[in-house]
């Protein structure tokens, strides 16, 4: 009986835990936590056809928006992109400073399952990462059981953010 | 099978009657859902040979099971030369269904932009309709947006709870607007007439496959709860039904 008690909770818990979108940082706010708390001027980088496909190259797939927001605060600079995991969005931001990722946050997540990507201990192995001119992270980042789509999205936008970093006018 | 033993009046029946009479019962009545699943279970065997993995789903009473379609009034409102709608948080620009989505404040359409408001992001294309930009949070003085205009000058006014705003050159920045602007503000209308087209485009782009629905048939699930019970009991009867009918077989006389 306190079997089937437990078994009729955990499937009433099952049933009301519902796919969502959780904010873990409005990105104004980690512009602003990166940028000595303001938000600078907005900039933007029209993407050619060559930096088209040179993000298709790193990400494996089109990359859709012909610009890229940037905002940048001494020689930092800070990036919000976005990248399907299996069917929804990450929002992830990340600082890039000197040609090597300086930190990297997941700010809103839309998936189901994966989110233990939002993790320090998965987001640090990002720290001091650059872009081989392999096309790859110089870090290597250990993937998480269970949120395999996750991690491979992260990776592929940290590829970008730095990709994006040498191609802004300094 | 064997003849029944005798049975003297006002004795019960016995074990073998009462296993033959369940046998037969649970026979007829889980007959059909037995066929259901032993064909389900062939064609998704065959699923690939059979190109139900590849063949789209096209009835649109199977897609609004699978909330392909939203229920529900699409909002619309046209912007210049376009028809912009939202359907769900689907949003849709003349008969184009938009990877973005979101709930729809309005749109405008400047001479080579075509801007797209939704409650916490704003889309921008070009007048062929390629992707240009997207203006998120962090780029607008509030969410959520409550409206989207333009002035006579062909600059964009936004609405939010933190005032009326009006966008720099390239979306990049934002100030206050006058209050003595005149804005034409984008309005939304209910899209009675564009709901049978917007269906049509669903429909016509949906990456539903045949192989998914029988799956589904097989294991119940396109019935929801109670297809998935009685598949479940289906299950249980053909134990039982082998229970029974072994017993009857070797009891025989």
């Amino acid at each position: 009986m306190h079997h089937l008690l437990t078994l009729t909770f955990l499937l009433v818990l099952t049933i009301g835990v519902e796919a969502g979108t959780t904010v873990y940082q409005k990105p104004s706010d980690f512009i602003r936590s990166a940028c000595g708390g303001q938000v600078p001027t907005t900039k933007y980088l029209t993407l050619s056809s060559s930096n088209q496909s040179r993000i298709q190259r790193l990400m494996g797939h089109e990359y859709r928006p012909a610009r890229v927001r940037y905002w940048t605060y001494k020689g930092k600079m800070v990036v919000i992109l976005d990248e399907i995991g299996k069917t929804r969005p990450i929002t992830t931001g990340f600082v890039v400073s000197g040609g090597k990722i300086e930190s990297v946050k997941m700010l809103i997540y839309r998936e189901t399952i994966g989110a233990e990507v939002r993790r320090t201990s998965f987001t640090n192995q990002f720290k001091g990462a650059v872009l081989g001119s392999n096309g790859k992270l110089s870090r290597r980042v250990n993937n998480i059981a269970g949120a395999t789509l996750s991690t491979r999205a992260m990776m592929e936008m940290g590829r970008v953010a730095l990709y994006l970093d040498q191609i802004r006018p300094k | 099978m064997g003849k029944d033993r005798p049975r003297k009046k006002g004795r019960r029946p016995g074990p073998r009657k009462w296993h033959r009479q369940w046998h037969r019962y649970l026979g007829a009545v889980f007959a059909l859902p037995l066929l259901w699943l032993t064909v389900s279970g062939l064609l998704l065997q065959h699923g690939e040979r059979l190109g139900l993995t590849e063949k789209k789903v096209s009835s649109a009473w199977l897609l609004k099971r699978y909330n392909q379609i939203p229920v529900g009034v699409p909002s619309v409102t046209d912007a210049g030369r376009f028809l912009v709608a939202e359907w769900g948080g689907q949003i849709f620009v003349d008969d184009r269904l938009l990877e973005e989505s979101g709930v729809l404040t309005g749109a405008v359409a400047l001479p080579a932009e075509l801007v797209v408001a939704t409650e916490n992001e704003i889309f921008v294309y070009d007048s062929q309709g390629l992707y240009l930009d997207r203006l998120g949070e962090e780029s607008l003085p509030a969410v959520p947006l409550t409206g989207i205009g333009l002035d006579s000058d062909n600059r964009i006014h936004l609405e939010t709870a933190a005032g009326q705003h009006v966008l720099g050159e390239g979306f990049l920045d934002f100030e206050e607007a006058s209050p003595e602007a005149v804005v034409a503000w984008s309005s939304l209308r209910e899209g009675n007439k564009e709901l049978d087209p917007l269906q049509q485009i669903l429909v016509e782009g949906s990456e539903f496959t045949w192989s998914r629905v029988i799956t589904d048939l097989h294991s119940g699930s396109l019935l929801g709860k109670t297809g998935r019970f009685f598949v479940d009991l289906t299950g249980v009867a053909v134990i039982v039904l082998t229970v029974l009918g072994i017993r009857l077989l070797f009891r025989r006389k």
